[in-house]
């Protein structure tokens, strides 16, 4: 792959966010920005225009992630996909995910490996050169 | 209720014959009556001891039944009393008044006793249908609120448990960002992958009580087979390398027993995997619970390379072999028995009555 994987983080909880950017780094992506809120995740799309959203659902703000990620797939052109990562796991809130067709759906705590490879078999698929 | 005991009835008119004569018919019927003889009088009786239903005069002296009828409305305590007007007047003008005032019926002087009883009867009935709806209603608003707060106790405890489970994340994360600055040593990295290994495994049981209808329980076989994915996963073999083989009787676990067994369960596999397949050999892991007699037997056995000779379980000071030995027999009250035969197995039994549920 030529070019880097530039990957938008989501993440209100600073220490699991930290940890989130120093192994996907690791592994060679790029983190465009880590924001806490869903506000600043459809700002941060737009400005920095990421190739992914890695997206917590309960944020601070008003909100919440599956509102953010509904708010960016329909004002983006080309639509950016979305990787949930939360801890719950509702029937109600999966179902409400799922509308926006996301990548995946993960539960936390994250597997890191399963993360990284889901990201790296997307692009695979979906790009064939980056 | 007011059926079951007999109905008492107010009658109220200001000629002593018509009193007598109403009285003598409704005791006869088998009601118990009181009698006033003017709209005063009447308002003290009722108030004194609120009667099931009223027969009340219009044409009298003092005070007049329209007048009787408007003060007994008003009362908060006596306006649920059916109050039948019973008159001379024949103007449909006065029938339509003593309705508006809140009279229930009317009866036209001369009257039949038969008539009397009957509109009596009836009204009873009314009222006690309408009684009826009422304590209906007021149960099902106490059930509805009932199940709001069981709702809300609910709703905080699985919020309980997902707040754990993201704890439980923030330690993962503080450790593995931790370990980051030291890329090179090993040792570490191997420290740092078998504790996560076993947040894991006790985040798991948050995850699924989270889930679970009770809050208190969890499906052992779902457990163990979630279990076992993660720790499969966590390696990285390639496909088809180890298959695990999961004969579990299927019971719910309090989370304190389902905790442990699945601590034991954890360090058992990693064990496994880390050192009873070495290069291409492929294996099979089995984990296998029933429950005999109130007695759950826990099996488990790889079919790898086994330990050297003269290996001591007990004795070897690793910290999963002293986890599984502590947690297995302090802990579950069981006797852990670790071989070496064509691999290594482990077993030990332990009560099904470990922990007590708590609510």
């Amino acid at each position: 792959m030529g070019n880097k994987i530039r990957l938008l983080l989501v993440e209100d909880e600073i220490i699991t966010a930290m940890y989130m950017k120093a192994e996907l780094e690791k592994a060679g992506f790029i983190i465009t920005e880590n924001v806490t809120t869903g506000e600043k995740a459809v700002t941060s799309c737009k400005e920095k225009k990421p190739d992914m959203i890695l997206m917590d659902i309960m944020l601070a703000g008003k909100i919440d992630g599956i509102e953010a990620a509904s708010i960016i797939k329909n004002s983006e052109r080309i639509p950016v996909p979305v990787i949930f990562c939360t801890a719950y796991e509702d029937s109600e809130i999966k179902k409400r995910a799922e509308e926006i067709k996301p990548v995946a759906f993960l539960l936390k705590p994250l597997d890191m490996n399963k993360l990284k490879t889901l990201i790296e078999n997307w692009f695979m698929s979906n790009y064939i050169t980056l | 209720m007011v059926q079951n005991k007999q109905s008492s009835i107010l009658i109220v008119d200001d000629t002593p014959e018509n009193l007598e004569l109403l009285t003598g018919m409704l005791k006869q019927s088998g009601y118990r009556v009181r009698a006033a003889l003017n709209g005063k009088l009447a308002l003290q009786s009722a108030r004194n001891e609120p009667p099931d239903l009223i027969l009340l005069d219009i044409t009298m002296s003092d005070m007049d039944g329209f007048e009787v009828c408007t003060i007994l409305k008003k009362d908060k305590t006596l306006q649920k009393i059916p109050v039948i007007f019973i008159s001379a007047l024949n103007e449909t003008l006065d029938k339509l008044k003593a309705f508006s005032t809140g009279g229930v019926d009317y009866i036209t002087k001369p009257f039949q006793m038969e008539e009397v009883l009957a509109r009596v009867k009836t009204h009873l009935q009314l009222t006690h249908i309408e009684s009826l709806k009422r304590e209906v209603e007021e149960r099902k608003q106490a059930e509805a609120k009932l199940n709001r707060s069981l709702d809300e106790k609910e709703k905080l405890i699985s919020e309980l448990y997902h707040r754990t489970k993201n704890t439980l994340q923030v330690f993962i994360s503080m450790l593995l960002l931790q370990a980051n600055e030291f890329p090179e040593n090993q040792e570490l990295k191997g420290v740092v992958k078998k504790t996560e290994q076993r947040i894991r495994a006790i985040s798991l049981v948050h995850q699924m009580l989270y889930k679970s209808k009770n809050l208190s329980l969890i499906s052992i076989d779902e457990y163990l087979q979630k279990l076992a994915d993660t720790v499969l996963e966590s390696f990285t073999l390639p496909d088809g390398k180890v298959s695990v083989n999961i004969a579990v009787q299927n019971q719910n676990f309090l989370f304190d027993t389902a905790i442990p067994l699945g601590l034991i369960v954890n360090e058992l596999m990693t064990n496994s995997l880390k050192h009873a397949f070495p290069d291409n050999r492929k294996g099979e892991i089995i984990i296998s619970l029933k429950k005999e007699n109130s007695v759950n037997k826990f099996e488990y056995g790889d079919n790898g390379i086994g330990v050297p000779e003269g290996f001591d379980f007990r004795a070897h000071g690793s910290m999963g072999l002293k986890l599984i030995h502590n947690i297995g027999e302090l802990q579950m009250t069981g006797s852990i028995i670790m071989t070496n035969n064509s691999g290594v197995s482990c077993s030990f039994e332990f009560p099904d009555n470990l922990y007590m549920e708590r609510v």
